[in-house]
């Protein structure tokens, strides 16, 4: 029988600072050849020997598979060690886990991207493959929201993402410091829909972010006659295992680990926990 | 179909036990101040076999409490080493609904990413289970007919007779250990004497749970937000009594233990329960379920109803295990009953509203 | 990958300091040296006074504070270790909890100066408190004394610069996992049975319950104890409000949590209760 607890090594063979505690690592496997197949949406469980094992969304596209790269923010005490790492450091992967983005049902159709802060790192594979698989598409809008111009993660990919035809980038920030030009929005992310020029009845909804924020956005998109099916978010809870056997990211019947991260809004309003309640 | 089963007589445990000893580590229920638990066993242990007897029940022979994942050497490059678990166990006396249980842990720790550590103790275990001739008087299993009769899934089952024992073979396993024993066929009179005393303890059981195990979604769902849970889970002190000696419950952390020389260490696995602040907490001391009624309810629930959605089999096999060691004893409808009492936990949910006014139900803030 | 912030050649320097207390968890640290060597092998013991002579002249890594704080000269001294020290562990019950003196924090301080010296004006003492009342405290070793399977998780994770897996779940947690039959649950033997278990921290191994003892609660409230519902079980057991008063505030009463509980039967006429409102 095989271990699915036993992590394999990876090697970093690049680090970018994103914001002051935000860093994204590039990792290439050292002995598996096949490199990581995955879905958008989905994470790895990343080990530090010694220190523990976390899980982190893999935030590069998926059709580079000999290379991934995962962007962490530093908030506890694994990632506080792995904030110490360097080019050249082994770290050890298992996955990829969870349900992903439903990039099939997504072809063809125009995408509406939403996100909060580090709410953008699941999403910014699915940002890249839609960019790379141009035809495969619709139109691409991304609404992303940060508390102040420091906090924006993937900030050197913006220019790559506005050139792409028919992308369009939509930024906002909570509160912009003195001194600091900034020549867009201000507010919440749902401010920044006003923008959208999608027609929902071709498109579909994704979103990532803060449970509060995401509450809100459902309701605007509701109001904006998204249909709930087209409403997907990935969720966040504390996981130990990624493979529904640890029990801690269960909410209700659902394991965040294998049924999500990724869920449809029908299937999150079907839970009793009214967790995205988003009453007209 | 019954007569099928290899029934045989058995005069005392102690010999089994014996032949069972020289190719199982074999653990069974003995006395411990004044209760019983799985201790590991000698021809000369006198065991008993009554209902759920245990305080921890089985399933912490196969799932450890601890347990070492793999051992890792730290500094150059990344080596693991897993451990060898190899060592063939028995396990004496499991209650039929610890059995039922085990065939919930076996769907959990299975599917997809099989847990190879549970499958490999699990498949190295001889279960030799025991009908309960007597129901003790927190249990329920007949609600969900995981017992007191055991009806497959055991390798041996021994039923208690008034001059002796009914020894059932259920598995190739089983025959392999009997075959040397020469034991005679159970006459038609013990398989009577068994099929009486099943059935009296069936009989005997008072405690019934008051709403159809089919119908527990729906009763649920309905009463997700019902007031009952406020003064319900105000009496919880979350200590995670009930969880530890549920036979179903699953739920473990990992952590890294690194050696004094700091070149080596293990990643180990340890229980833990969904009844403390600290097991949903994440990053900055945010918590997905701090609420106290959040954390009682999620047990409640996932035990009764959730479980069965998530893999087909009750949370819940009626052992009563929770009930009697709950630490709280709050007055409920003019009794006082154990807090973790599922059946007391659905009469609460029953009550009309009415029975609740004033009582405020928090609402819940966004993590 | 383990980068060692510490100052002599990866050993952490240690001073241990005492104050208010019975000095047993140096006495603990003393008996460690015998059976737990590898793990005391990580640490250079800069200041010790009860195993050797050797005065303090150097900053160090690591502060053990032994015992609670209960003189004005005391919250001078232990400023000024904060500030030479990188980590510093309140180590033991008194240090953490203010333990057994603080018992005398519910009593009238001239009543209690009185009965114990001649002449009160010479003493100059004020309530007993946790050393986190004054100076900031990174981890806690709780327990009367401390457990050392704790102490080996800190000592070796501050050495390895992680922070230490030491959980915060109730004893009966570990009770139970030891097999043992719950003595709050014992219907004889009244006076036994007056088990701290389900509202204390754990990391002691449930020694006490495991000895047929109750627990008395020497490591303080676990994580969100439900102190009402442990004055409601005590109290529907028989026992009167001074027991329960006596239960709660013998080690640490001056946890926000056990002195609700010492209060609880009293509702708002707590007596002699000088804490900061809860």
């Amino acid at each position: 029988m095989k271990n699915p607890y036993i992590a394999h090594p990876a090697i970093i063979t690049n680090i970018r600072q994103e914001t002051a505690e935000t860093k994204t690592y590039t990792l290439e496997f050292t002995k598996q050849k096949r490199g990581l197949v995955f879905i958008p949406g989905q994470f790895n469980m990343i080990s530090l020997l010694g220190f523990g094992e976390g899980p982190f969304s893999i935030t590069s596209s998926p059709l580079r598979k000999e290379i991934f790269e995962h962007t962490i923010r530093l908030v506890g005490s694994l990632t506080g060690q792995i904030n110490r790492l360097n080019v050249g450091d082994i770290v050890g992967i298992r996955g990829p886990y969870g349900s992903g983005w439903p990039v099939g049902l997504a072809k063809n159709k125009d995408l509406l991207i939403i996100a909060g802060g580090v709410g953008l790192a699941p999403l910014r594979g699915l940002i890249d493959m839609a960019i790379e698989q141009r035809n495969g598409f619709g139109e691409v809008e991304i609404m992303y929201g940060s508390r102040k111009p420091e906090n924006l993660i993937f900030t050197s990919d913006y220019d790559n993402w506005r050139s792409a035809p028919n992308i369009r980038l939509f930024l906002t920030v909570d509160e912009v410091p003195k001194g600091i030009e900034w020549p867009y929005g201000q507010g919440v992310v749902t401010n920044l829909l006003k923008f959208s020029k999608i027609n929902p009845a071709n498109a579909l909804a994704f979103i990532c972010g803060p449970e509060i924020m995401m509450r809100f956005i459902v309701r605007s998109l509701l109001i904006r006659e998204f249909a709930e099916k087209n409403i997907f978010v990935s969720m966040e809870r504390r996981m130990e295992c990624g493979m529904a056997k640890c029990g801690r990211c269960m909410i209700g019947p659902k394991y965040v680990c294998t049924d999500g991260p990724v869920f449809s809004y029908p299937e999150v309003k079907a839970l009793p926990h009214n967790l995205l309640a988003a009453s007209l | 179909m019954k007569s099928k089963i290899k029934a045989l007589k058995l005069e005392n445990l102690n010999i089994l036990i014996e032949a069972v000893s020289q190719k199982y580590r074999a653990y069974g229920p003995v006395a411990k101040d004044g209760e019983h638990a799985f201790k590991v066993i000698d021809p000369e242990s006198k065991l008993y076999l009554g209902c759920a007897a245990t305080m921890l029940p089985a399933k912490y022979i196969l799932q450890p409490v601890w347990q070492d994942l793999y051992s890792f050497k730290l500094g150059n490059g990344f080596q693991i080493e897993e451990p060898r678990l190899d060592e063939k166990l028995a396990v004496f006396g499991i209650s039929p609904c610890d059995v039922n249980a085990l065939l919930a842990l076996d769907r959990v720790f299975g599917g997809k990413f099989a847990d190879p550590y549970y499958w490999k103790r699990r498949e190295n275990t001889l279960i030799v289970a025991a009908n309960c001739t007597e129901v003790s008087k927190e249990s329920f299993c007949t609600s969900w007919d995981t017992g007191p009769e055991l009806y497959s899934n055991y390798d041996l089952l021994i039923t208690e007779l008034s001059d002796g024992y009914i020894l059932e073979v259920g598995s190739a396993k089983g025959e392999n250990v009997v075959a040397q024993l020469s034991l005679a066929e159970a006459t038609q009179d013990d398989l009577n004497e068994k099929t009486a005393r099943l059935d009296s303890a069936r009989a005997n059981t008072e405690k019934k749970l008051p709403v159809a195990p089919d119908n527990l979604h729906q009763f649920f769902r309905e009463r997700f937000n019902h007031p009952a849970w406020v003064p319900n889970s105000d009496a919880c002190f979350s200590c995670g009594n009930c969880t530890i000696v549920c036979p179903t419950c699953y739920c473990f952390d990992i952590r890294d233990e690194i050696m004094p020389s700091r070149n080596a260490g293990v990643r180990r696995s340890e229980w833990d329960s969904c009844q403390l602040l600290e097991f949903a907490e994440v990053g900055f001391r945010a918590n997905f379920r701090r609420p106290r009624i959040d954390r009682f309810k999620h047990r409640t629930i996932h035990k009764l109803s959730w479980m069965k959605q998530q893999y087909g089999l009750t949370g819940c096999v009626g052992c009563g295990r929770c009930v009697r060691w709950c630490p709280s004893w709050p007055e409920r409808r003019g009794r006082v009953t154990s807090l973790a009492d599922p059946v007391e936990i659905i009469a609460d949910l029953m009550e009309p509203l009415e029975k609740y006014k004033g009582v405020e139900i928090p609402v819940r803030e966004a993590a | 990958m383990t980068a060692s912030a510490n100052s002599n050649n990866g050993k952490v320097k240690t001073a241990v300091f005492k104050f208010t207390c019975c000095a047993g968890c140096q006495f603990a640290l003393l008996y460690f040296f015998d059976q737990l060597p590898e793990t005391l092998e990580l640490l250079d013991f800069v200041y010790f006074k009860m195993a050797r002579r050797k005065e303090l002249d150097e900053p160090y890594d690591l502060a053990l504070i032994e015992g609670g704080v209960s003189t004005p000269e005391h919250i001078e001294q232990l400023k000024a270790i904060r500030k030479q020290a990188k980590t510093l562990v309140a180590f033991g019950a008194c240090a953490a909890h203010g333990g057994v003196p603080s018992i005398k924090d519910w009593q009238r301080e001239l009543a209690v100066e009185e009965r114990v010296y001649p002449d009160p004006l010479l003493i100059n003492s004020i309530k007993v408190s946790p050393v986190d009342e004054f100076v900031k405290v990174d981890h806690y070793l709780r327990g009367c004394p401390i457990d050392e399977v704790e102490f080996m998780e800190l000592i070796r994770s501050i050495a390895s610069d992680k922070s230490p897996y030491i959980r915060e779940h109730p004893v009966c947690v570990e009770c139970k996992l030891r097999n043992n039959i719950c003595i709050l649950l014992m219907r004889e033997g009244v006076q036994e049975s007056m088990c701290l278990g389900p509202v204390t921290r754990a990391g002691c191994r449930a020694i006490c319950t495991s000895n047929m003892r109750a627990c008395f609660g020497c490591r303080g409230p676990m994580s969100n104890p439900n102190i009402p519902e442990m004055v409601r079980t005590f109290k529907a057991k028989g026992f009167s409000a001074k027991d329960i008063e006596m239960r709660f505030t013998e080690y640490a009463g001056m946890s926000t949590e056990f002195s609700e509980g010492a209060r609880a039967y009293y509702g708002r006429k707590a007596p002699y209760y000088h804490r900061k409102a809860a």
